[in-house]
Parts: C-alpha cells; structure tokens; sequence
C-alpha cells in the first residue's frame, strides 16, 4: 500500500501530524499501539514556564533542546492557533495565549504554569488570581482518585473560601463496587444517574460560587455533562483533574482518531511496526504486526512513538536504542549514569532520545534519514516534565514538520 | 526529663526478635516495654528471603542450626499459619554440581530431623515444572514461606493485647547506670525530638546488627559480622516450590515464591559498620543474581524484574571467616552480668526469622531467672492474631476497641495489586503504630505489587489526612519519600518495562501533579 505521509505513533504529537497531513490533502496512514500520553491529560498544555527563565535565554544556552530546531519568528502564536482549531474540531475549546501562561491546578493543589487549558478546568490567570472566592468542592463517596482535602489544603492557603462536600453516587451496579474506577464511574455518569447525581450535589452544596468536580466527564464531541450539572445545581461547575487516568484524555484520544478518519486518515490502530527497510539513506518501506506480508510505502515517515513509556525508546540492561529504525540515541553507555536519587527530581533518562538534524531528520550513523522525521518524546534534550514542555514539543515538533513536509516538496 | 514509666523488661528492636520477645515476657506476665527507633522489621527481618527454612540449607555445614530450624518451622506452622505457605522445597543438582554431596546432604537432614527425599529430574520437574531442565539430582524438604511484615505485626499486636506498651519511632540514645548496673533507657522520640527515660531492672538488647552499636554503647563489646545480601524481586510467581542449590551455601542459590511473585538471592558481602544503614544495591549484585538464579529457573531471564533490595545479616562472630556464610548461624544469648560484669543488660543475636520465636524463649527464660521469676513460656502453642481488618477476630477487636464501620468509604480499594482496602489501611494506622506511607506498606503491603505504587500512595495519603494522622502537606510530602522509596529499589534494575513503569510515575506524580513543590513547601517550613 502507498501513501503520502505515514505516522507511527498516535499520541498528541502523531495525531495533529496525522490530521494536519490530512486536512493539507495528504493521504496519510497513522500506525497507533493504542499507548498515548493523552490519556494521562491534565487538562493542559505546556509549552514553557517563562517565569522561570525567558525561552530565547534558555535556548541561548541549551542549544541542543528540540525546541532549538523547531521555534522559529512567529511560530509559536502560528501553532498554538492550529492547535486551538483543531481541537475545536472536536468541540473542545482550549483557553490560552501563545506566550502569556496561566496557572492550572493539580491534583495534589499544586499550581503548574499550563499554556492552553480546556475551558471546563479551573485555572487562575496570568497574575495567579483566582477570579472565584467561594467555592464548592465535592469528593464523591468510595472513589479515591480524587482527593479533595489536598486541593482544599492549597485553597485555603490561598485565601479561596472552601467547603468541602462528599457526596454519594445514585444507586447503580457501580455504586456498590469497591473498586471505583475513574473510567467506570465517567461510563457511570450519564443521563438519568448523572442528573441524579447533580440533583445530590444541589442537595448539599450552600451559597458558593462555583462547584469544582473531579475530571470524571468527557468533554467534546457531543457529551454535555458539565451543562447538564450546572443547569441542575445552577452555578458554574468546573473539574479538576483526577489521580489517575484521566477520562478526558482518553475521550480526547477517540475524537483525535475520529477527527483523523473524517478528513480522510487511515487509522491502523492496535498496530505496531514490525520491520522498517532502510536503504540509501531512506526508509524504503515499513512492515507492521498485524500485516506483516504488506509493505506499507510512503514519501515520508513520521516517528512519534514517545519515549520509554510510549515505547519509543527500548531500555535494556545493555544500552538504549530506537526499536524501529535503530536510528542514533543521545544516551551515556553505562547504566548507572541513566539515573538520578530523586525519582521526581532530575533523571538523566528523561533526555534520552534519537538525534536529528536541523529539519528533525534522525540520524543513522550520523548521516540523517531525509525522508523520516522525529516528532514529540522521542526527540533527545529535553527534560518535559522539569521544563513543563510536553505538550509543546509534541505538537510544535509535529507542526513544523508537517510544514517542512510541505515547504519542501 | 520525663519517666514514662517503671517496666520488668525493656526490649530495644522492632524486628521479629523484639517483637517475639516482647510477646513472650508479655504471655508470661511480665510488664513490657518495646523500643523501636524506626518502625517495625526494618532491619534484616524485613530485607530477607522470606523463607521458613526446613533446615536443609545448614544441615551439612552447621547441624545445630538445621535442628533448630526444622523444629520452630514445625511450631511456626500451627501458631502462625495465618503468615505461612506451605511451598515446599526442592534442592537440585546441576550438571556442574557434584551429584556425590547429594548423598551427604540426605544424611544430614535425617540427622537434623528434616525430611529429605531424594527424587528424580523427571518428578522434580512434575513438581516445579519451571525448575531448569539440565537437573541431575534433587531432593524434596519441607521449606515454606512466611510473610516477616505480618508476623511482626502479629506479634506486636498480641503483645500490646496482653499489656506491652510499645514505641516506634523512638531511639535508645542513652542508659540510666548505677555503678555496674542498667536500669533503664533514655529514649528520644525521633517525630518530636523529646527525650524521656524508662526503668527496668532488665534491658534486652535485639536490635540485630545494630545490636553491636546499641552494646558498645551500653559499655560492653560484642563481635558481630555485618554481612550484605542483596536480594531481586521478579514481577510474577515463576515457581511455586522453593528451588535451592544442592550444594554447599552460596551466592544467589535460593528462589522463593511469594504471594504473586518470586525472589532470587542472595548475595554475600562483609561490609564495615558504617554501611549498615545504606542498603544500596550494585550493578554487580544485580548481574549476579540474574546469571545465577536463571540457572535455577530459566524462565527467570526473560521475566521482569520488580526491584532490588538488601539487608545485613546479624552474624554474631565467635569464628570471624571471610565471606560472613560460614559462621555460625545458631543464636547468641547472652548475659553480659557473667560475662563482662554489667548487671541488668541481656543480648539475643544471630539466629535467623525462622528461629525468632526459640530465641524469643531463649533470652525470655533468662530474663525470668534474672528476675527471680518461674514463669513457663507458651509461644509454641498460643496461635498468633490475625492482623488483617477483614479477618473479623471479634475478640480481639472488642479488645481493642476497633470500631470498623461498613461504609462505602471503608470497603474501597486503595492499593489494588494486593487488595489493600481503606479498612485495612485504618486498622493499620490505628492498631498496629502505622503512622506513614512505608511503614503502612509494612503493614498491608501497599504499593509492593507489579505497579510498584503508581496510584496507591496518594490515596493512602489521603486516608492518613482524613484521619487527621498527618496534615495534607505532611501526607504530601509522606508521598514523595514513599514514591522515592520505590524508586530506590526500581533504580537498580531499571531497564525494559521497569524503567518504563518509573518514567510513568515521575510523569504522573511531577508533571500530572507537580508533586516536588507542595512536597517542597514543608521541607522549607522545616528548615524555617
């Protein structure tokens, strides 16, 4: 099978590559295994915490950082307004400015310069201001993925007066198990429990502004369960992520995948590539599990298979390397350089990852592969959760690709 | 200085020795108190095999030990089921093992008690199908495990039933002398720093290898042997029989199914005192364990590796040998009154978890004749509690007064790998002196499944919040010392699926939930 463009990997990264080569009139194949960091969605982006340090400083003096080869003049306000059409597409509004941060809330009540936020998710802004100082935050009763007295501990710290509520689930084969899945309990929610379960908050909630719910809804598409709580309980509702997976992430996953095949994509997913031919310099053709007799022939191909987690990167007791390609890693050889003390203070590994050129070709014995890109995590230098760039380089590297894709052919 | 009390007995150690002994002297009536300057089974009885030995493993090398062994093992069976799996035990012969020990080991065990029988490659493989094929011998012996966290716990909470009062978390930092004569401790409390002194006409020292320090301090030497062993954990129960080595001890030469998974190990190190409390486990070790526990179990190659770890064996060293295999394991009790002149002071040493409860009867019976007390010991045949919330004792929860409501809240799961519910994590936290993350992970085993806690720490944090055991910026930063903990044993080992799983969690616990900062904001409150 011949295609224009192929993508390997259906994160965040792989899927605005796959449905920006789409809607550009590409025909494209995407090859997902089904692992993608959007299921752990925070309800943000992150592109860069400029409070801590100015991006062209940084890059000043990190020149090896993916971000280097991708932002250019003008380009961050370009990609970020991609990236907010395209979720529109979806039906999920994203709030935030190129540049200019706000501030999202985790989990844990910590706040986290975020730089587009889903508009259901409670943020403060640019100043770190809060616009609500009266606020309703409700636990529900057996479900431990959300935990409210941290996030009322860092309200209360911050002068935001807060009530805690628990409230009980309606009676449902779910409500009398003793595992409460995020996932199960998001299924759970919908038409008559869920306006029962609104109907249980307006049962206790007083006078507050607002009601911060876990991120148990998915948002997009055609589900409404946030309008539906606020018209019951009648005031604003917003979430705050859960500790766990996150049930609007893997929502945003399905209608990435939808959106993807409504503008023409072909979708492989629960697929892997098996076998990648290289010659001259190339990729030739690619072989996947499910159709390992099928060479699969495209212009170009994209790598956006993440990093150790996603399985981009293969870590054995030996070294590191890139299972598709084998194309070169930035790692140190010896293992015990790998690692720091502090699991989530600094960790060599998180750097790791395949070396590119300039256009972000990957290298293979120093010589770049000119029709294969790198894309997202896989790409070597950048420490995403320290630097609060994730979400950045995966669709800012995807972005410029695409773009590079069609500049120069 | 406050007094905290007048005592018969003082036991400084929170591992299964203390705590036996603690149990023991409370059983028999006398008035206990335990220190403990951590939390229970810290030490090396919580950084072992897990193995209730047959005995076999000594039986050529140090027949007495082998005696002992097979005689608590039998004992341990009926009073501590609730802590026992009855595995069994294979010890092979390999094609490069001399097949002629095999004879010799059989003779020693039948000596020692122990029933050894000798069965063919082909049954072997019947018994333990993941057993490496290449056997030209074995032998059947009757090893089991036992979980060292819940026979700790049981025998706190058996003692604290029958009146011992008892103190984690509190160091030993001085004693009260008169002349030749220890009557009593000065204990500091390491959560407040406060100090206070405790009296008894007897001190038990059985802080295993710490026990050298804690006897130094007290004035008198005894010569101990602090011996690494480094230990791997595999992600799933590869074996359900214990497969030893038919060969004299060595390195990596034991697997042990436990629960859900399976350990190797384990290795042998003479280090110096300083390094007791390190517990760190080298790329070495790591490649030790893996090229010879796959030689008992090929499987063991290709499966993964859940984490490392490491304890120091307390061998007391009447023999000093090279590699720490070779002294003696049977145990040491002794009264420093006899031998070095300090009145008041006893020490029980060596020994293995298998043997806990002899020594246990051991240092209590000459507690008894230092106090001029005949009382008769009764551990070998008083069961011990269960410790498991769901299993309702209702004689023990009268007396303790454990209210457990059926609420939803209650039954909910909080570390799913091994069915930790909020119950359980409250009865801890009440019951059995749990008071953070990894000392609850002692008590339930929370956070020890394949995950390697990916969830469960925070909603254990939750729960000890809720239960207003810690304050919501204590429980976080609780959660970053536990999710490093993890870390700590992942490092090692962290390649493949592991290294994945700990990228996972940094993702998840910083970049998802920003953790290092609200974990931050008390260590800079407590720098202030």
């Amino acid at each position: 099978m011949r295609f224009d463009n192929i993508v390997i990997g259906g994160g965040l990264s792989g899927m605005l590559a796959g449905i920006t080569l789409a809607c550009r009139g590409s025909k494209v194949a995407l090859i997902s295994s089904g692992k993608s960091a959007l299921h752990f969605f925070s309800g943000s982006l992150e592109l860069w915490h400029e409070g801590a340090i100015s991006l062209e400083r940084f890059l000043r003096e990190n020149p090896s950082h993916p971000y280097s080869k991708i932002i250019e003049e003008g380009s961050i306000e370009r990609y970020t307004s991609v990236v907010k059409d395209i979720f529109a597409r979806i039906g999920i509004t994203l709030q935030g400015k190129g540049r200019e941060n706000h501030w999202r809330m985790t989990p844990l009540g910590a706040l986290k310069p975020a730089w587009l936020t889903a508009k259901e998710y409670f943020t403060f802004d640019y100043a770190g201001e809060c616009r609500y100082h009266n606020v309703a935050l409700v636990g529900i009763e057996g479900y431990l993925d959300f935990q409210p007295e941290f996030i009322a501990d860092s309200l209360k710290r911050r002068d935001i007066n807060t009530h805690r509520y628990t409230v009980g689930l309606p009676t449902s084969p779910q409500s009398e198990r003793r595992d409460m899945h995020t996932l199960q309990l998001s299924h759970a929610l919908r038409g008559e429990i869920l306006i029962e379960f609104a109907h249980n908050i307006a049962n206790v909630i007083e006078d507050e502004e607002i009601v911060l719910l876990p991120a148990l809804f998915e948002l997009g598409g055609d589900n409404n369960a946030i309008a539906t709580i606020e018209s019951v309980v009648g005031r604003k509702v917003m979430m705050v992520p859960t500790l766990s997976v996150s049930a609007v992430g893997v929502g945003i996953q399905k209608l990435l995948i939808e959106e993807f095949k409504r503008v023409g994509g072909v979708f492989l997913g629960n697929d892997n590539v098996a076998k990648c031919s290289i010659e001259n310099e190339s990729v030739r053709c690619i072989y996947t599990s499910n159709n390992p007799e099928e060479e699969l022939v495209a212009e170009h191909y994209i790598l956006a298979t993440g990093s150790f987690f996603g399985g981009g990167l293969v870590a054995t007791n030996e070294d590191i390397y890139e299972p598709i390609a084998g194309v070169d890693i930035v790692a140190p050889a010896l293992r015990r350089e790998w690692y720091g003390d502090n699991i989530i203070g600094e960790q060599p590994f998180e750097r790791f990852g395949v070396a590119t050129d300039k256009s972000l070709h990957p290298l293979l014995y120093g010589t770049p592969i000119h029709n294969l890109y790198a894309i997202g995590r896989l790409l070597a230098g950048a420490d995403a959760v320290k630097e609060g760039c994730g979400g950045g380089i995966a669709a800012m590297s995807a972005l410029r690709v695409v773009d590079d894709i069609f500049n120069t052919h | 200085m406050n007094n905290i009390g007048n005592y018969d007995v003082i036991v400084i150690g929170g591992g299964a020795t203390g705590a036996g002994t603690a149990r023991d002297c409370a059983l028999r009536g006398l008035k206990v108190l335990l220190v403990e300057r951590n939390d229970f089974a810290t030490g090396a009885t919580g950084r072992n095999h897990g193995l209730l030995h047959s005995g076999a493993r000594y039986a050529v090398t140090d027949i007495e030990s082998a005696t002992e062994c097979i005689t608590e093992n039998k004992i341990l069976r009926s009073v501590a089921a609730d802590c026992i799996e009855d595995t069994q035990g294979l010890f092979i012969t390999l094609p490069e093992d001399d097949l002629n020990y095999q004879e010799r080991f059989i003779d020693s065990c039948i000596q020692a008690g122990i029933s050894a029988q000798a069965i063919s490659p082909e049954e072997a493989l019947r018994m333990e199908p993941s057993v490496n094929p290449s056997l030209i011998g074995a032998v059947k012996v009757p090893d089991g495990t036992i979980d060292p966290f819940q026979l700790v716990s049981a025998n706190i909470l058996d003692a604290r039933l029958h009146g011992a009062k008892i103190l984690t978390y509190h160091k030993v930092v001085d004693f009260v002398r008169s002349g030749s004569r220890i009557e009593g401790v000065v204990l500091q409390d390491i959560l407040s720093g406060n100090r206070y002194a405790a009296y008894a006409p007897v001190t038990v020292n059985a802080a295993g290898i710490w026990g050298h320090l804690i006897a130094r301090d007290a004035g008198v030497e005894i010569g101990m042997l602090p011996a690494k062993g480094s230990l791997l954990v595999f992600g799933h129960r590869v074996n359900n029989v214990v497969i030893n080595r038919c060969r004299k001890p060595a390195d990596a030469d034991i697997l042990v199914p436990y629960d859900t998974v399976c350990l190797i190990g384990t290795t042998s190190d003479k280090i110096p005192f300083e390094d007791i409390d390190k517990n760190e486990v080298t790329t070495d070790d790591v490649d030790l364990l893996l090229s010879e526990g796959a030689k008992l179990a090929p499987a063991l190659a290709n499966t993964r590796i859940l984490r490392a770890y490491s304890g120091v064996r307390p061998l007391v060293t009447d023999n000093i040998d090279h590699s720490g295999r070779s002294a003696s394991h049977s145990i040491a009790c002794l009264d420093h009154a006899t031998r070095d002149g300090l009145e008041g002071f006893v020490t029980i040493a060596g020994g293995k978890l298998t043997t806990y409860r002899l020594m246990a009867e051991c240092i209590t019976d000459m507690i008894c004749r230092k106090l001029g007390k005949s009382l008769l010991c009764s551990t070998a045949t008083s069961p011990l509690p269960s410790t498991k919330a769901d299993k309702n004792n209702g004689s023990l929860r009268t007396k303790d007064k454990v209210f457990i409501s059926k609420s939803k809240n209650n039954s909910a799961l909080v570390c799913e790998c091994k069915r930790v519910s909020v119950e359980d994590v409250k009865y801890a936290i009440n019951n059995l002196c749990a008071t953070n993350l990894v000392d609850l992970r002692r008590r339930t085993r929370l956070g020890m499944g394949g995950c390697q806690s990916h969830f469960c720490a925070v909603r254990a944090a939750g729960v000890l919040t809720d239960n207003r055991t810690t304050t919501p910026q204590e429980s976080l930063s609780d959660v970053a010392s536990f999710v490093n903990e993890r870390w700590q044993g992942v490092r090692p080992i962290a390649w493949g699926n592991s290294l994945a799983g700990a990228q996972f969690t940094r993702w998840f616990y910083e970049g998802v939930c920003g953790l290092s900062e609200v974990a931050e904001t008390k260590q800079q409150e407590e720098k202030i």
